[in-house]
């Protein structure tokens, strides 16, 4: 992002950035860039907060003022503290439907599907209501799809890789994007059930909670041992690194 | 909090030894006062409009995001997994403050918002981005663009 800055200033364009990364900012030395302490995800602060957005927007752009530099500024605020981060009487969130896993791992595509399709259909109606309530989804395709992103992936775990169900998308992309989509329809029916959960307490219940998460873990480790360079890398994409296990072998 | 010593040390030992292009600083852009500007996001999280194409691996173009587009509109197709979605699942704007911008015009701290801005994906190394760059230069200024918020993810 930083780079960006000196690329458009070329051009003739001033330019603000935002920071995510201090470090990455120094070595980088754009023009003008605002620091922000805030998770990566979330550069602008928190979300549905207008106010705090607004005092971050403002300080970025006020740095268009600085015609020598480069200039970096610090933001001086954390972002405001979620409820249930912010007070020990608040009992910490944790998803009221059950997605307990099986004590024995998954195995095979047919139960890999039917899990999936189980877990899609669990989630469903949570999935209904944040999208009637919050008018958006981040999912690219529609509800009605999701059992097509449940025979993708199962299809991975046929003994050999199936081509990519895209014309115009490699099986590489095709898979991430489902595996992404997949991912966004469970958090944002989870967000919507009650409790206010933090999106710490998401990301957790998502990777150590459920099934389909197990079923990433998974692929994973079958990505990982191909050939293909490019799967290798669908394989360290499909897993954040805080959630990645060492894969044997 | 993004700061590297409170991240997952497997991530933060990659971003602190994360190879950083370095660019010859030129002068800095002047220009007229904060409330004369006219503003466009340029975006790093690989956003795009729903059925618009989606970015893949090692993509270094771009997409256009009209400055009329709902928050029903835009999709996000970065390829990294190592950052926390769910706050763009519940506000648009914690990633792309377009409702930001236009308060700030309606008040009058910037001049007006760009018709039009843009998103790349930032994973893809800076330098590759240059030609996309000198396409978006010009659809920028045409769009009498004067200043540039530039947004990560």
């Amino acid at each position: 992002m930083c780079g960006l800055g000196h690329l458009f200033e070329r051009q003739g364009i001033a330019t603000t950035a935002i920071s995510l990364i201090r470090l990455h900012a120094e070595k980088i030395a754009p023009p003008r860039a605002l620091w922000v302490p805030f998770d990566l995800g979330r550069p602008f602060g928190a979300p549905n907060n207008a106010e705090f957005q607004g005092r971050v927007v403002r300080q970025a752009l006020s740095l268009l003022e600085h015609s020598n530099g480069p200039v970096l500024q610090d933001f001086p605020e954390d972002e405001p503290e979620r409820a249930s981060e912010s007070s020990d009487n608040v009992e910490p969130w944790s998803c009221p439907i059950s997605f307990a896993r099986n004590a024995e791992p998954l195995s095979g595509p047919a139960a890999i599907k039917q899990t999936l399709v189980d877990e899609i259909s669990t989630m469903q109606p949570w999935f209904g209501r944040a999208l009637q309530t919050s008018g958006r989804t981040t999912v690219t395709r529609d509800a009605e799809s999701m059992e097509e992103i449940a025979t993708l992936i199962a299809s991975m775990f046929e003994a050999e890789l199936p081509s990519s169900p895209d014309p115009e998308l490699s099986l590489v992309d095709a898979v991430r994007l489902a595996a992404e989509d997949l991912k966004a329809f469970m958090l944002e029916g989870a967000a919507a059930q009650p409790g206010n959960p933090t999106p710490v307490e998401l990301n957790n219940w998502f990777w150590h909670e459920t099934k389909t998460a197990e079923i990433f873990h998974q692929l994973r480790a079958i990505c990982k041992a191909q050939e293909s360079s490019a799967m290798q890398t669908l394989g360290f994409l499909l897993v954040p690194l805080p959630h990645q296990r060492a894969i044997e072998g | 909090m993004a700061r590297l010593e409170s991240l997952d040390e497997s991530l933060s030992s990659i971003l602190a030894g994360l190879e950083c292009p370095t660019f010859e600083a030129g002068p800095m852009v002047k220009g007229p006062p904060l409330s004369e500007r006219r503003v466009a996001i340029i975006s790093t999280a690989a956003l795009l409009k729903r059925g618009d194409k989606t970015f893949t691996l090692g993509a270094a173009d771009y997409r256009v995001i009209p400055g009329d587009a709902s928050a029903s509109d835009l999709v996000m197709s970065h390829v990294s997994s190592n950052y926390d979605r769910t706050g763009f699942q519940q506000d648009l704007n914690v990633v792309f403050p377009i409702d930001r911008l236009r308060e700030l015009a309606e008040d009058g701290t910037i001049g007006s918002v760009a018709d039009y801005h843009y998103s790349l994906m930032g994973s893809t190394d800076p330098t590759l981005m240059a030609p996309a760059v000198e396409n978006l230069a010009p659809l920028l200024k045409k769009d009498l663009v004067d200043a540039i918020l530039l947004a990560p993810v």
